[in-house]
């Protein structure tokens, strides 16, 4: 491996990094919105987290549920966003390989979804 | 849930983390035991542990000093075979129930300590030995695979104060480990860094330093994978892992900042008495005994 390439991978990591504290703030800002909405509607009935189907209108009723359940998911969903960015950038590097490799995984975390339907 | 019941979840997602991240390792196999303990449905505390467990990999992996340890190109390759197998794991898992997933922890648990017993790499001051490590496996040369998709790589050793170059060898029987690493994973809600790190250090001879960082991130994208199931499975319990997670991340953020300077000889008997003890009430639910 070149230096030129252990720098920009070095570049890479920094940028996944990001993608990992940006997904980590939102997601606990979320969670903490809704922990404290729920303190004031203690009547409020919290169980699974809601589907992607129910989320809509429990957002629209501004229930903490829903805060939660996007708090959560955005959890969920950041290692996704890092594995985008970095698909995203193995292309810049015309690094056909691991563009491949990436996608890859990108599709088998796709199909956990859609197995699970 | 009453408000004690919150408060103790963000205490156990804080300790837990806490002591997992000062030692390198995820909180995982401490969360899944006490909530099967306080009666949470098992599935409910796997999806729960899961989400716990992505957390403390986004925490950690979201510092520059951390990600730049990591090898991206190694981890997005093993992680074709930590998801894969991790979607395995999950599906598995929901249709088991408690007795036999309890069994399987107890293995996990039991296996994890002995592992924690033998010398602690981390306390090493040539972490590994890059020097020896180097030496020792000379003669293994870097596979086809490892050679052709360019896996080897360079890190700044902050301890030898210069940079370390390594070859990584035996990819295919890495892959097929992290396979297998990702399933457990997904059957029982754990990180699964247990089994990753020492498949990169003792087979693929990554530095232990790098292949810490590199199992830490490929954790998120595992959990990940088995997490969205028991989410659409309707496992993932919204108050218990909010609090849980509430709890994780200024655990698992801590503890990684006092790494450095934590009492690992003291830490590691601690985590390895909380190991046996979680092993033991894991035997009972096993049996059938409440515990």
């Amino acid at each position: 491996m070149n230096i030129d390439s252990g720098e920009s991978m070095l570049r890479l990591s920094r940028r996944v990094a990001k993608v990992l504290r940006i997904g980590a703030m939102l997601s606990i800002a979320l969670l903490v919105i809704g922990v404290i909405a729920l303190l004031f509607r203690a009547s409020a009935n919290v169980g699974a987290t809601l589907l992607l189907t129910e989320l809509p209108s429990a957002i629209a009723k501004g229930e903490p549920s829903a805060l939660l359940t996007l708090g959560i998911l955005a959890m969920i969903i950041t290692p996704i966003a890092r594995v985008f960015i970095l698909v995203e950038g193995f292309l810049a590097h015309k690094d056909r390989a691991f563009a491949l490799i990436g996608s890859v995984v990108l599709m088998i975390l796709l199909l956990s979804i859609a197995l699970a339907y | 849930m009453l408000l004690l019941e919150a408060v103790g979840l963000m205490l156990l997602g804080l300790a837990a983390s806490f002591i997992g991240s000062m030692l390198g390792i995820g909180g995982g196999l401490i969360i899944l035991p006490v909530l099967a303990v306080f009666g949470v449905p098992i599935h409910d505390a796997i999806g729960a542990s899961l989400v716990a467990v992505i957390t403390t990999s986004t925490v950690t992996g979201s510092t520059e000093a951390r990600a730049e340890l990591t090898n991206i190109r190694l981890a997005m390759l093993l992680e074709i075979a930590t998801t894969s197998g991790a979607i395995i794991g999950a599906v598995i898992s929901l249709m088991l129930g408690l007795k036999v997933l309890a069994a399987f922890m107890f293995v996990v648990l039991v296996a994890s300590a002995i592992r924690m017993m033998r010398p602690d790499p981390g306390s090493v001051i040539h972490p590994s030995g890059a020097h020896a490590h180097n030496k020792d496996r000379e003669h293994e040369r870097e596979d086809t695979l490892a050679r052709r998709l360019r896996l080897s790589g360079t890190y700044y050793d902050e301890s030898l104060g210069r940079q370390v170059i390594y070859r990584v060898t035996k990819t295919p029987f890495g892959l097929a480990l992290s396979a297998f690493a990702g399933a457990v994973s997904g059957l029982l809600g754990i990180g699964g860094g247990v089994i990753k790190v020492p498949a990169m250090t003792g087979v693929m001879c990554v530095p232990i330093k790098v292949a810490s960082a590199t199992s830490n991130l490929m954790i998120g994208v595992t959990a990940c994978a088995s997490a969205s199931i028991f989410y659409m499975h309707g496992n993932i319990d919204a108050l218990l892992t909010a609090m849980l997670m509430l709890g994780v991340v200024p655990g698992s953020a801590l503890g990684m900042r006092l790494a450095s300077r934590a009492p690992r000889v003291f830490l590691r008997r601690l985590f390895i008495v909380m190991l046996l003890a979680a092993a033991v009430l894991m035997l009972f639910r096993a049996f059938g005994v409440v515990g």
